[in-house]
């Protein structure tokens, strides 16, 4: 068996390998959201450090869904979800490096809205930040 | 490692030109040309690559905002083109795998500052986020590398061939 053949077999192996790991782990790490009525809370923190608490009674299952059904933001579909322009009549300008920052409970959010499940009395907080 | 005029030149337009096929490319969830990309410039420009990944990095850094995700710019494709110096093959099918393997591996490379700024919670849940998208990225670079690398390998080795004579006349 020449070089290059034992090569790409080692790295066919591997990539497969790889893949199933990656299949697995989606499985198990994916975000999944929760079937049922639940109510959320969303604080809205403006450029001004001005703050608005929203909360929501909803069966949606991902906050983006909950978002824009209730018109608190607008934005752009992108290829990892909602991308978050406007926020309670807000507009994130791009000349200025603002971007609307999703946080839970103070955490960071490692999801798009459209990605980020919700459950009952989760709190997520959208604000307007300067500088990326 | 010296560089004269017209290797420079040239870079420049190659890191353009990996900058343009990033930026142009973006609209698609991490099919991104950048991979196989990098593999060409390696195996035909060898060590000078890393010049045009760190120009390549700093225009990421200045269009998109220097945030944490840029730290991890700083390794990888470094990484990746060190690995890509270590293997001597001309099979597309083993360059189209391994751009799969680093598609793959990209999730849990950009994840490391996670790791390290918010613990192993915040890198796995960084990670495990991203998955779907990491198996998009070895399917996109699967295949972009099979269609493309033969054709575009052909026109840089024709690149750099022009490049050495004419610096040597």
């Amino acid at each position: 068996m020449n070089k290059d053949k034992k090569a790409i077999l080692i790295t066919a192996a591997l990539l497969l390998v790889l893949c199933l790991g990656a299949v697995l782990g989606y499985q198990k790490f994916a975000p999944r959201g929760v079937a049922g009525e639940k109510e959320i809370t969303v604080k809205v923190v403006h450029a001004d450090a001005g703050e608005k608490e929203f909360t929501y009674q909803t069966d949606e299952e991902f906050l983006g869904a909950v978002l824009e059904a209730e018109g608190l933001a607008e934005g752009e579909e992108g290829p990892y979800g909602l991308y978050i322009i406007s926020v309670d009549g807000e507009t994130a300008e791009e000349s200025r490096q603002q971007w609307w920052c999703l946080t839970k409970g103070g955490e960071t959010v490692n999801t798009s809205a459209t990605q980020t499940p919700i459950a009952d009395g989760d709190v997520f907080e959208l604000t307007l930040t300067e500088g990326y | 490692m010296r560089m004269n005029t017209k290797m420079l030149v040239i870079s420049s337009m190659l890191t353009a030109l990996l900058f343009a096929g990033q930026v142009g490319m973006q609209f698609l969830p991490n099919i991104e040309i950048v991979t196989l990309l990098i593999i060409l410039y390696t195996r035909t420009f060898g060590k000078r690559v890393f010049a045009i990944i760190y120009a390549f990095v700093m225009l990421e850094g200045l269009f998109y905002g220097f945030g944490i995700w840029w730290v991890s710019y700083l390794y990888i494709w470094s990484i990746f083109a060190l690995v890509v110096l270590l293997i001597k093959s001309d099979s597309v099918i083993l360059w189209s795998m391994i751009s799969g393997i680093f598609g793959l591996c990209f999730g849990f490379l950009c994840a490391i500052p996670y790791f390290v700024t918010g613990g192993p919670g915040a890198g796995v849940a960084y990670w495990g986020a991203g998955l779907y998208f990491d198996l998009l990225h070895c399917a996109g670079n699967v295949l972009l590398c099979a269609v493309l690398y033969r054709p575009l390998y052909r026109v840089l080795s024709l690149l750099m061939a022009e490049t050495q004579r004419t610096v040597s006349c």
